[in-house]
């Protein structure tokens, strides 16, 4: 008897339960829609970036907008990184794609294709909410400060979407930490300080028996410093060998022939010296951090295990949030000029050349609202709502003119320097994978440069022979593409289409190789001038 | 089946070693649940320090049951919804179709049974892309409907094949009985077979449930907006986060068990029982 | 049995039809339809949407060449044979609780072993992974702190494991290649299922006690009362669950999506079959693909289940 009424007790429990579900959801799906009015628009907003700040810049950016629009509700769809392609992928094919997506996990050529509303009628005409700015009446694409670079699609000749930030990667320290160790709290501002700061945190742990290791690295944030030391040091050699100077890096194809031919190897003094460099501040990283991941180099700075961690302006509010001593951001150095004998490359300081333009947002076409999302889309890359995201986001802005926040000035990008050469993974997956499974030997206590060497010499080769076969397939395939569009071009041009010869041109134009975005990096020409 | 005519006394001796060796092996099975718990009131600095012991009541981090709750209390409810329909929905549909080939050995019934006991030995691994495109043309893609009726859909196989099995057992008097008294086929179905397949029902209940509750795939593919996510996807996006307090994980970890912890709580011994029988049958 | 019945009468229960046609409906739309459609679909070039291409055979030849799908039920493989061995604690407990004296314990051990279920299995899976962290994790504290880990450190080198174990470096269980497939064994400890370990029980019911007071009068050991009394009786259940574990195993890959992410995590050392089925449908958008996989991967199932019934028969 008692058994029935416990088990009557259980289930009237679990009926009360999804009564009352029942009812929150029949509420929130029937009931406030009906109440609020036929006329309520709903725009769904999606993107990867959890860091800290950024859901709460979207949510200032929709709250804004929707003073000014009652009619309007926006929502943000925030979707874990790696989950993200996969997401994508059903929200797709199944049609149910929230009217904005932002653009780069999980994208092709084709998928923008067929999926987003291109916007390259408007680029031309200003902003409609720049108005009353200084911006008033300039073309939207000269609003951004990459021209909306990092919108165009060189297979579709279209530009998709708006970008909202800027990245650009830094060294962060510990202060307390640092001021414990080197009494003051000035930052390295050149490479061999750097260094000394590592020694003397060395020390300092060996002192005081504390487990602080100098740099916090994972797979993700070491190669941020390695590949940036590597340049240091290539960056006459790429000149040398990879003449035909894309506008911010040397070209991977030609890199990729050059060794294939010969004209350089592993053995090459300048790749020597990069591998030494790296090996000289990679000792320095926390033991096995090759095998981490990015929240576990985050994770171990922010309990102060460390005094400095490489990362991009993206992670500046999250590691603010999380950590309990004050943070603060530097550059970071490369061996200068003649300063030692080991890295006789370095040319000099390095500029941000590739400070690209991030967090693109475009419109799908699935979106049944596309004129209110444009709309919105408008709002979001305006000059005073840009000041709004990069004020609550922390993160750096888009739109030319916008001031930083106060603690993502340390941020802000140089260009006045050298643009450096490549690292070693420069290839692409293949080189990437066989690089990686090597590198251990490059950095850990009882590797060296020539085990490191050995090792990668064994199978670098035929990666790169893998890499250049895919790449040149690639680009077999997209120049076969861009003959048809050539040639119905300039069928559609003959016959007096202006949009048509305007593409036509930029079509020959980017074929030729003609580097147009050049003229937005100082830092090219510089490395020239020499 | 275990007592023997032998002094009490004499034989419980010899039975620690057992005790001991169920204890420690049961132990070591609760020890995610131990870490659950100890964890969820810590913040992560207390937790680096001491990660293994709970610590003192008094420094008990109540703010991490605060946040989880917020965090997990949506997909608690929608996940209810879910899998409370499934289940109900499940059952009720197996019932019919169990009886109906328990009842009388109709024509056709023996072209129809093999539709079903063939699906049992199908592994439908490839359905999952086909059914997705299925629910896109029935314009079923970001509902809880689509869950519900996938949830119905896929335990009917099992639940006819049990139930039939058992129904058939059920004396035939009982049934004819009824019959002679005038009752439909429904009604016999609720006056004779229910009241006699309580243990069995329950068991087939809670499989069912814990079947739709853990799931993560199809929510994953189907659901868009985040007021629909079931606990399967809000785990897993919470498990997405760059920045994880740990403590306020695992007090969601224990916010998605506790509907769990409840059904078990009263409906234990039901399900100990229903196994016991039921898989004799097996 | 079901009661045989007359062509009239049958006539006469015509409604009773309507009993079966919600499940029959069911069935046919939810399970029969989309098997159908993806053996259909295994011919297309697919993108889940309208626009479908014939192209024959193509991603069958594309299937049989692929590596990553054959190398994954290499690894699935060994996943089966580790899961054989992992039903041993089950067993182990059920005999355990079995032969205890007391009716009463063995009621409470039934009911403790359902315990570990309230946790719902997702999240035992995300606590595990939390037990794998590098740094924060409790695999790796309990073997520092249970001197285990000089022990692996010191094997890693006579063995030649290439630096995986290393003494003072956080073990990245998830993150080095070579120690995916011991995790994904290592996962679940101590491996005791509820639901197993009740249909053992149930299964050892049936044992009367005569044949233990017969074997106690011939002195037949714990061990050996095991091998030729227990053992055989519940062959039966055994091979329930070996099947069950078998199926469930070789389609599953929730657990390598959970713990790896889509590409079977570094290296792709945890891709299973089925996983990398889903990776073509939802990562890479080759639906018509994804079928192909998934149709050998149902062959493979089904062939395996066959033999499986045909050889490994127990006579009571």
């Amino acid at each position: 008897m008692r058994e029935r009424i416990i088990s009557s007790i259980g289930f009237a429990l679990l009926a009360l339960c999804f009564v009352v579900a029942l009812a929150r959801i029949g509420l929130k799906q029937w009931w406030l829609p009906a109440v609020e009015g036929k006329e309520q628009v709903t725009i769904r907003v999606a993107h990867w970036q959890l860091e800290g700040g950024v859901r709460d810049a979207f949510n200032a950016m929709a709250e804004k907008y929707m003073e000014s629009h009652p009619h309007v509700r926006i929502q943000q769809l925030p979707v874990p990184e790696r989950i993200f392609p996969n997401w994508l992928i059903t929200q797709l094919v199944g049609g149910t794609a929230p009217d904005i997506i932002q653009i780069g996990l999980g994208m092709t050529e084709e998928r923008k294709a067929r999926y987003f509303l291109p916007m390259s009628d408007l680029v031309d005409l200003p902003n409609p909410y720049n108005a009353g700015t200084d911006l008033d009446d300039v073309p939207l694409r000269d609003t951004f400060f990459d021209g909306m670079e990092s919108s165009f699609s060189q297979e579709l000749l279209e530009y998709y979407g708006l970008p909202l930030s800027g990245f650009t990667v830094r060294m962060y320290y510990n202060l307390n930490l640092l001021r414990e160790i080197t009494g003051g709290e000035s930052l390295p501002t050149t490479y061999e300080e750097l260094t000394r700061l590592c020694r003397q945190t060395m020390d300092y742990a060996k002192r005081t028996r504390q487990k602080i290791s100098p740099i916090a690295g994972s797979k993700y944030n070491a190669p941020l410093l390695m590949d940036r030391l590597s340049s240091s040091q290539t960056g006459d050699l790429a000149k040398r060998l990879a003449y035909d100077f894309l506008p911010n890096r040397p070209s991977t194809a030609l890199l990729a022939s050059a060794f294939r031919r010969g004209d350089w190897s592993l053995e090459t003094p300048e790749v020597e010296a990069a591998m030494g460099l790296m090996r000289d501040l990679g000792q320095y990283m926390q033991p096995g951090f090759m095998q981490l991941m990015r929240d576990d180099a985050s994770f171990y700075f922010v309990q102060g295990r460390a005094v400095m961690i490489a990362s991009g302006s993206w992670d500046s509010t999250s590691i603010r949030q999380q950590a309990d001593f004050p943070v603060a951001v530097g550059p970071i150095p490369v061996p200068a000029p003649q300063s030692d004998p080991r890295w006789p490359y370095s040319q000099g300081p390095l500029a941000d050349s590739t400070v690209e333009a991030g967090v693109v947002m475009a419109i799908t076409r699935a979106s049944k609202h596309p004129e209110i999302a444009l709309d919105f889309l408008y709002f979001m890359g305006s000059k005073p709502v840009n000041q709004l995201w990069t004020d609550v986001s922390g993160w750096l802005p888009s739109v030319v003119g916008v001031k930083p926040a106060e603690q993502s000035k340390g941020f802000a990008p140089f260009l006045d320097g050298f643009i450096g050469g490549f690292n070693l993974s420069f290839s692409g997956a293949d080189g990437m994978r066989v690089y990686r499974n090597s590198i251990n030997r490059l950095v850990s206590p009882q590797g060296s440069v020539d085990d490191f060497r050995t090792d990668l010499a064994k199978s670098y080769s035929g990666a790169i022979a893998e890499d250049l076969r895919r790449s040149s397939l690639g680009a077999v395939q997209i120049a076969q593409r861009n003959d048809t569009l050539l040639a119905a071009l300039s069928m559609l041009a003959a016959s007096g289409e202006d949009r048509a010869s305007e593409k036509l041109d930029l079509l020959l134009q980017s074929s030729a190789g003609n580097d147009y975005g050049a003229r937005r990096t100082p830092a090219v020409w510089k490395s020239f001038e020499n | 089946m275990s007592s023997l005519s032998q002094p009490v006394g004499a034989r419980r001796l010899s039975d620690w070693p057992k005790h001991l060796g169920i204890l420690l092996l049961l132990g070591l099975e609760l020890l995610p649940f131990y870490m659950m718990m100890q964890i969820s009131v810590k913040t992560n600095s207390e937790f680096l320090h001491n990660p293994w012991f709970p610590s003192w009541p008094t420094g008990w981090h109540w703010q991490n049951y605060a946040d989880g709750l917020g965090l997990m209390l949506p997909f608690v409810a929608n996940s209810v919804v879910v899998s409370v329909s499934a289940t109900v929905g499940c059952l009720f549909f197996a019932l019919l179709g169990a009886y109906f080939f328990a009842r009388y050995k109709m024509p056709f019934s023996n072209i129809l049974w093999p539709v079903f006991l063939v699906l049992m030995m199908l592994p439908g691994v490839a359905n999952i892309v086909t059914l997705f495109a299925l629910l896109k043309n029935l314009q079923l893609l970001n509902t809880l409907w689509a869950l519900i009726i996938l949830g119905i859909a896929g335990g009917q196989v099992f639940c006819i094949y049990v139930l039939r099995n058992f129904i058939e057992d059920i004396p035939k008097d009982l049934f004819e009985a009824a019959e002679m008294d005038g009752a439909t086929h429904f009604a016999q179905l609720v006056n004779v077979v229910i009241p006699m397949s309580g243990p069995i029902l329950g068991t087939l209940a809670i499989l069912q449930f814990l079947g739709s509750w853990n799931d993560f795939l199809m929510p994953l593919i189907v659901l868009r907006d985040p007021e629909l996510f079931t606990i399967g996807v809000g785990l897993i996006y919470l498990d997405g986060e760059y920045v994880k307090d740990w403590g306020k994980m695992m007090a969601a970890f224990f916010v998605a068990s506790v509907p769990l912890i409840i059904i078990f709580l009263f409906t234990m011994k039901l399900f100990v029982r229903g196994l016991a029988s039921g898989a004799l049958k097996g | 049995m079901p009661q045989p019945v007359s062509k009239r009468k049958a006539l006469h229960e015509w409604k009773l039809y309507l009993f079966l046609v919600p499940a029959l409906v069911l069935v046919c739309t939810f399970s029969y339809f989309p098997a159908i459609s993806a053996i259909y679909h295994s011919f297309f070039r697919w993108s889940g949407g309208e626009a479908k291409e014939f192209i024959a055979l193509e991603n069958f030849t594309r299937a049989l060449e692929d590596p990553v799908f054959w190398g994954g039920f290499l690894t699935i493989g060994i996943l089966v044979v580790a899961n054989l061995f992992k039903m041993i604690p089950a067993i182990c407990l059920a005999v355990l609780i079995h032969r205890l004296r007391s009716d009463r314990w063995q009621y409470w051990y039934r009911v403790l072993v359902v315990l570990p279920m309230i946790v719902p299995g997702l999240v035992t899976l995300f606590i595990w992974k939390f037990f794998f962290n590098p740094n924060l994790g409790l695999l790796n504290s309990f073997l520092d702190a249970s001197g285990m880990m000089p022990v692996l450190a010191f094997a890693d080198r006579t063995l030649g494991w290439g630096g995986i174990f290393q003494e003072g470096i956080p073990t990245a269980w998830l993150g080095e290649p070579a120690l995916i497939i011991p995790a994904l064994i290592i996962w679940g400890f101590p491996w005791i299922g509820a639901v197993g370990v009740l249909i053992f029980l149930a299964g050892l019911q049936s044992i009367g006690t005569e044949v233990y007071e017969a074997a106690d009068l011939d002195g037949v050991t714990a061990f050996q009362k095991f091998l030729h009394i227990e053992l055989p009786l519940i062959m039966t259940q055994v091979r329930l669950m070996v099947v069950l574990m078998m199926i469930g195993t070789l389609q599953g890959y929730g657990l390598q999506f959970l713990l790896l992410g889509e590409s079977g995590g570094p290296g792709g050392a945890g891709m299973v079959p089925g996983l990398w089925m889903f990776n073509r449908a939802f990562f890479a958008g080759e639906f018509g693909y994804a079928c192909a996989l998934g149709l050998f991967l149902f062959v493979v199932i089904l062939g395996l289940t066959f033999i499986n019934n045909k050889y490994i028969r127990v006579d009571k």
